[in-house]
Order: C-alpha cells, then structure tokens, then sequence
C-alpha cells in the first residue's frame, strides 16, 4: 500500500519535473524555424521545406532576428499575418489547453485505475493465500517453504 | 494483360464472396463440406490477387501507359528497379499489394490449420480473413481499380515521384503494410475465440508468432521510413511526427502494450478481457492509418489527397470497432476470471503500468494527430499540431517509459521481496547516479538530455546484469566457456533473451534520439568556388561544380574538401538533381557517418556563377538509432526462432 503510494508520487514528481524543466538553449533561426509551418501548402515544417515559399519565410525570420526581435515578437508577426496554423503547436491557451493537459490526465486516470487493480488482485491474492494455509492446518514447515521458495527461484530464471 | 489483371480482381473478389458464403452455410448448417469449400476458395483467393498482382507488375516493366495507373507512377527512363517498386507508390496499387498480402497469409493460415479444421473457431477464422479481404478486393473492382484504362496511350508515362526513387523505398512501405496486415491474423483468432467462448489463452499461443512478426515488420517499416526520411529528404531528421507517421506509430505502441499483456495471460491466465481490448484497438488502429492517407482529412507529406476511399475505410473501421466492442460485452462475463496477485511488487504489476504508459504515448498521440479536427470542429479554428508539440507532451511518457523498462527485469513474477529489490536495485541505481554525475561533469547539463542518459546508464546494466547473470548460471551448470554459454542461453531462452535485446535496442535509440536532438548542430550559407564554412570541428571547402546526365536525370554534383580539426578528412559531395518529368529539382544528401557523429550536407540552390548554397549539419550519436533498430529487430526475431528439435513448433503459426 505504502509502496504503491510511493511509486505514484514519484512517477507524478518526475513528470511534474520534466515538465517545468526547459532546455534554455540560445535562439537560432533554426529553432524558430522548427516552431512554424511552410506556408506553401507541404505540411512541412519551415525547417525542413525547400520550396520558394520557404527561402521566402527564412529571409523575413532572418531580418526580424537582425532587427533584434525576440522569438515570441517573431512567431507573433507570424501568426498575425498567417493565422495561428502556421505555427508548428498550438499556442498554450484557451481550447488548445486541453491538447496540452489530456495526454497527461489520462496517463493520471490509467495510473490510478493500474493502482485499484493492482491493489484489488494483490488483496484477493493475499485472501487466496490466507485460505489456502488455514485448509491446510498445520502450514508448511520452514523447510518446506524453503524448497517451494527455491523452486519458484528457478521458475523465474527460467 | 490488362484484361487479365481485372479478370484476375474480379475472380479473388467473387472467390472471397463465395468463401464467406460456404464458411456462413457451412456453420450454419454445421455441414463440413461447405467449409472445406470455403476453405478452397481461400485458396482460390490467394491465387488470384497473386496473378493480378503478376499482371500489374508486368504492366509496369513493359511501359503499358495506357493504364492510368501506370502512367501515373512510371515513365520510359524509370530505372527498372523503381519500376518494380512503382507497383506500391499509389494508393491503387498499395491497395492491391495490401490485398495480395492479406490473401497470401490468409493462405498460410489455412495450410497451417488443415488438420484443425473439425476445430469450432477455425471457420469463423476464416470468415473474418474472408471479409477483410472481401472489403479490399470490393474497393478494387470498384472504386479503385490499379488496371483502370486512361482511354488513350501516352507517349510516356508521369514518372515516379524522385523521393520515392530511393532504395529504402524498396522496403518502406511493403515492411509497413506487412505489419499493419500481419494483425488480422491474431485479429481474426481473437473474433473467433470470442464466437465460439473458448477464451483461454489457446489464441494467444498460436498467434504470438504472427504478433511478434507483425510488430518486427512495424518496427522494421517505421525504422526504414526515418532512414529513408534522413537519407533522401534533406532536411537533417528522421521523424517529423507528420499525421502519417503518427499513424504508424500507434498500432506498434498499442501493439507493444498487447505484445507485453499477453506474455501476462499465458503466464497468470489474467488480463483476458484487455487483451482482447488491445488486439481490437492494434487492428482498428492499423486500419486507422489506410483511412488518414486516403481520406485528406488531414494535412501530410505521404497523404494520396482526397481519393474518396476514406469514408468506405471509417465505415469498416466503425464495424470492426463496434464490432469487437460487442463481442468484448458478450463475452465478458466468460472472460472475466479470478484475478489475483501475491504481491503489489511484482512483475505483473510493472506490466501493467507498462501497458497504462503505452497506451497513453498512444493516446497523447492519436489526439495531438486528430487535434487540428477537433479544435476546427470546436472553435473554427483550424490548427496546426507538428513536432514541437508531441516532443513537449510524449518526450516525459518516454522517459517514464525507459524508466519502467529498467525496473521491469528487477522485479520477479509473483513477488519481490525487499532483500531481492535491493539487491537488484543496487548497481543498476549506483550506475545510473555515477553516470549521471560523470555526464554532468562532462558538460551535459540539460535536463532532458542527461535524465535521457542517466535512465539508458540504468536499463544497460540491468540488462546486462541479466545476460550476465543467465550466462554465469548456465556456465556454472553446463561448464561451458562463456563464449558458448551466452549463444546457448539466447537461443535456449530465446524468448526471454530476445525480449531484453530488444529493450537493449530501444535504449541504444534513446541515446541517438538524445544525441542526435539536442546536441545538432546545423549552419547555412552559400559559397562561392574556394570559399569555406565552418561547423563544429568541421570545415568545408568548395572546390568544384561539375553537371552530368545520368539516366533519368541531370545532376549537379559539388566536390568539398572536409577538414576535421585542421586536418584534411576526404571529400563530400552534395548534389542537386533534376528528374525528367519532375516539377521541382530535389536535393541529394551528401553523408559521411561514423559512431560519434555523422557530418549531413545538402545543396539547397546553385546560383548563376556556381556560387552553392549549402545546409550543413553535424549529427551527434544518430547511427546509433539505426543500430538500435536492428538490434530491436533481431531481438523480436531470435523471440521467434522455431524450435530446431520439435519440428511441431513450426506450426505455431497457424
């Protein structure tokens, strides 16, 4: 039980940490490249789009970069002249939230459901287990025991 | 040969009718010779998807350009190779080859069960590999027929789109569609074990070859795609989450849940009814990917537009899935069986936060690829869900994921005790932490990249302790010198062995993942003849631009000295090549490779006075991600390997 609730909150503590954690690495035209669609129809993201549309795009992220507009200013020129789709995720408001949360409460819902389960099965394991040494008396002597241990080792290893 | 191209279509489909049929008459009348009829005709079936496949290829190696199809994906200057190959780069014919396939292994099937056939659920196996096959050979003859005539005949065909004119494409796609066909076999023995209520673990014994295969050709289809993405599309990676590729990505990852519950049911004879919850949604997922890239509901890179089969593919899909929900409702009850466990630390249970965690990736992905509908269906706005976004959400369901698989081998079946845990625990643990400082010293400081690391440490040497550990017992046993006892022990214990080569592939693609992500480096610029760039320890000289005609195209070739830390290191030479028939020239990768880093140069222009522009990347750790995959691979097969003593162990496939 103890266990359980330790695994729980360590798996949630991690996420919780990855999560806040950012890679804080200095602003490259790439990285803004990777943060915008291609405008010319591909799917692509900008980054990885040869086409003329593309250079075109590239050129504007470089003179805004030269002008020293910071990578929110630039995405935001975009997204005011192309609409929220040409950038490469959802901005983190509103509706897009859910996108952003779901995944992660239902990671939360299958954990806690894991969790029932788990405690459910071992519960009727641990009764099962119970009745078992009360049909049989007397119990298993120590010696006993140890050999069913061994055996069981062996069937791991197997 | 066009003629009998339809013909042969037109005669698979009435064979496909006409097996359901006797299959139905036959288990309703419970009368055998209709189902040994049925079960012929699924001969008769193979056959002819195999002479209309025979005709389209032939159709295409001698030029029939009055076939729409052919001249859609073909030209005179094809090389024979990708002529070949051409068969599947449309939807017509990936349609036939997904028929062809289904039909051939349908056949197996049948062969493998000939003794079995007074069996109750062999029959309905039969029904279901029967109507799925009926449906495909349906929208053949139908809606999309590979042998449709054009009405007159082209002085030349189209032409094959020149990223497809690549060898990985030989194997991409077939891999792929091997994979996401191979799960209608345990699809269709699930379905009929639930028919017929014999619901033990009988349909899972006979399938795992078919599921192991199936989840090898998935991975071997996925890994192809990222090489082939690398190699060909220039743009420096290897997966771009694209809705296409999401979508294969899903059926492996609910595939791996089920791969892994299943081991759980034949072990425990627990987790019936969600196995049979994993073997539908594999299927309905496999299905889900056909109907993205036939449907144009959504934006991609390998999507064939809006074909008009996409709605005929949601529909199927629906069935299969309401479909199995009912049969999953009906047999509940049977299915439902004593679940217990010894202990709340035992393997069992690490599986099953294994499956809550593949699920969710699955689940994270499924609804970041689908998002864009929904938010356009919700608030009109119509949005864009691309690589930043599944990296931000699934990169910590991964890292949780590695996790687990380093602490899965620790725990025993049944029950761990403290004492074992810690016993267990220890090196791993220590190795991590001792990796993780010596990773931090070294300069690796972000948090993604070295908690990536620090976790591969920790799942290495768990495995490791286990072949250690097995080698050492057998060695002790047997008294044979290591190097006999660890090859005898994987191919003994090859289940379990090959299981954990496997998981030792996977942690080898984190740590190219890892490498390859954050620590890239990438430059641009364009040069003029003697100029140089420079990037990490590299540098590059222009020195020469020379154009040539070969076969199907012409080609710009630059020559650049490489210089690595000042000193000479060979040449590299990036080109850009036109393809006849082609709207736009395309970019040849130029790739030097090695274990540390790969150097990736690309030519993005050529001016008038040969000045190139060049892109040019520095790769850390990325081989390791195809070595990854093909420890992956070989790991799922050696778990597969028959048994060289018991020659009825072949028949497991069946």
């Amino acid at each position: 039980m103890r266990l359980t609730k330790y695994g729980v909150l360590i798996i949630f503590s991690l996420m919780l940490m990855l999560s806040v954690s950012s890679r804080g690495f200095s602003l490259t035209s790439t990285e803004i490249e990777s943060n915008l669609m291609c405008d010319c129809g591909c799917g692509q993201l900008l980054g990885t789009c040869e086409c003329e549309r593309a250079e075109e795009m590239r050129t504007m992220i470089r003179s805004m970069m030269d002008k020293g507009k910071t990578k929110e200013e630039i995405l935001n020129s975009f997204v005011s002249q192309y609409g929220e789709s040409i950038l490469a995720a959802p901005p983190k408001k509103g509706f897009n939230l859910i996108a952003y949360i779901l995944p992660f409460v239902g990671l939360l819902v299958g954990v806690i459901v894991a969790v029932v389960v788990v405690r459910k099965w071992a519960f009727s394991g641990r009764k099962e287990a119970a009745a078992e040494a009360e049909t049989k008396g007397s119990g298993l002597n120590d010696e006993m025991q140890k050999k069913i241990d061994d055996e069981l080792k062996k069937f791991e290893e197997d | 040969m066009v003629n009998f191209g339809n013909l042969s279509q037109v005669f698979a489909f009435i064979f496909s009718l006409a097996s359901m049929a006797f299959l139905l008459t036959g288990l309703m009348k419970n009368d055998m010779r209709f189902i040994e009829s049925g079960r012929r005709s699924l001969y008769g079936l193979a056959l002819f998807t195999t002479l209309a496949s025979i005709a389209l290829g032939y159709l295409f190696i001698t030029d029939s350009f009055q076939v729409e199809y052919v001249a859609s994906y073909s030209d005179r200057a094809l090389p024979m190779f990708y002529k070949v190959t051409a068969f599947w780069a449309g939807q017509k014919g990936s349609l036939l080859f997904w028929a062809w396939v289904l039909t051939v292994f349908t056949a197996i099937v049948v062969r493998n069960t000939r003794t079995d056939l007074k069996s109750r659920n062999t029959p309905y196996i039969y029904l279901v590999l029967a109507t799925t096959a009926s449906f495909f050979l349906l929208l053949l003859t139908s809606l999309s027929n590979p042998f449709a005539l054009l009405g007159f005949i082209p002085k030349d065909g189209q032409g094959l789109n020149p990223m497809l004119q690549n060898p990985g494409m030989i194997f991409h796609p077939p891999t792929l569609f091997l994979g996401y066909i191979g799960f209608t076999i345990p699809f269709a023995y699930a379905v009929s074990a639930m028919v017929i209520g014999k619901l033990d673990e009988t349909w899972l014994r006979k399938t795992r070859r078919w599921n192991v295969l199936s989840w090898v050709f998935l991975t071997i289809g996925i890994i192809l795609g990222g090489q082939w993405a690398y190699v060909e599309l220039g743009w420096g990676g290897y997966w771009a989450w694209d809705p296409v590729e999401n979508a294969s990505f899903i059926p492996w990852l609910i595939a791996t849940a089920f791969i892994h519950s299943a081991i759980i049911q034949e072990r425990r004879n627990i987790m019936k009814v969600w196995n049979m919850v994993l073997i539908v949604l594999t299927f309905v997922s496999c299905l889900f990917g056909t109907y993205l890239v036939r449907s144009g509901v959504l934006q991609s890179v390998h999507d064939f537009g809006a074909t008009g089969l996409g709605g005929y593919f949601l529909v199927f899909m629906i069935v299969i899935l309401l479909g199995g929900i009912y049969l999953i409702a009906e047999s509940y009850n049977d299915l439902r069986t004593k679940h217990s466990l010894e202990s709340y630390l035992s393997r069992e249970s690490t599986f099953l936060f294994n499956n809550v965690l593949f699920l969710a990736i699955a689940f994270s992905t499924l609804f970041g690829t689908i998002f864009p509908l929904i938010s356009e269906a919700v608030t009109g706005n119509k949005l864009t869900v691309s690589q930043p976004f599944f990296n931000q959400v699934n990169t910590p369901l991964f890292l949780i994921l590695l996790l687990l698989t380093g602490i899965c081998p620790l725990i025993g079946w049944r029950k761990a005790s403290a004492d074992n845990l810690r016993k267990n625990f220890l090196v791993p643990a220590l190795a991590a932490v001792i990796g993780a400082i010596a990773l931090f010293i070294a300069g690796i400081r972000e948090f993604y990249p070295l908690t990536a690391f620090s976790l591969s440490i920790f799942v290495i040497v768990t495995i490791f302790n286990e072949f250690r550990g097995g080698t050492m017992a057998r060695r002790k046993l047997t008294g044979e010198p290591v190097f006999t006892a660890f090859p005898r022990l994987l191919y003994k214990m090859r289940r379990r062995y090959g299981g954990y080569i496997v998981h030792l592939g996977v942690v080898i693609i984190v740590i190219g993942i890892t490498g390859s992500s954050a620590y890239k480096l990438e430059t641009q610029g364009t040069l003029y003849k003697g100029e140089s760039i420079k990037i990490g320890d590299y540098e590059l000289r222009y020195d020469d631009l020379r154009g040539y005609r070969d076969r199907n195209r012409d080609i710009y070739a630059a020559t650049l000295k490489v210089f690595k830390n000042g000193k000479p290191a060979g040449t590299i030479s990036p080109e850009r090549r036109y393809y006849i028939n082609a709207e736009k020239p395309t970019t040849e990768v130029s790739l030097r490779t090695g274990l540390i880093e790969d150097l990736y140069v690309t030519m993005p222009g050529i001016g008038e006075n040969e000045e190139i522009t060049l892109k040019v990347t520095v790769n850390p750790l990325l081989i390791w991600i195809w070595i990854g995959g093909f420890l992956m691979v070989a790991g799922g097969i050696i778990a597969i390997l028959p048994n060289r003593k018991k020659k009825g162990d072949y028949n497991e496939i069946d």
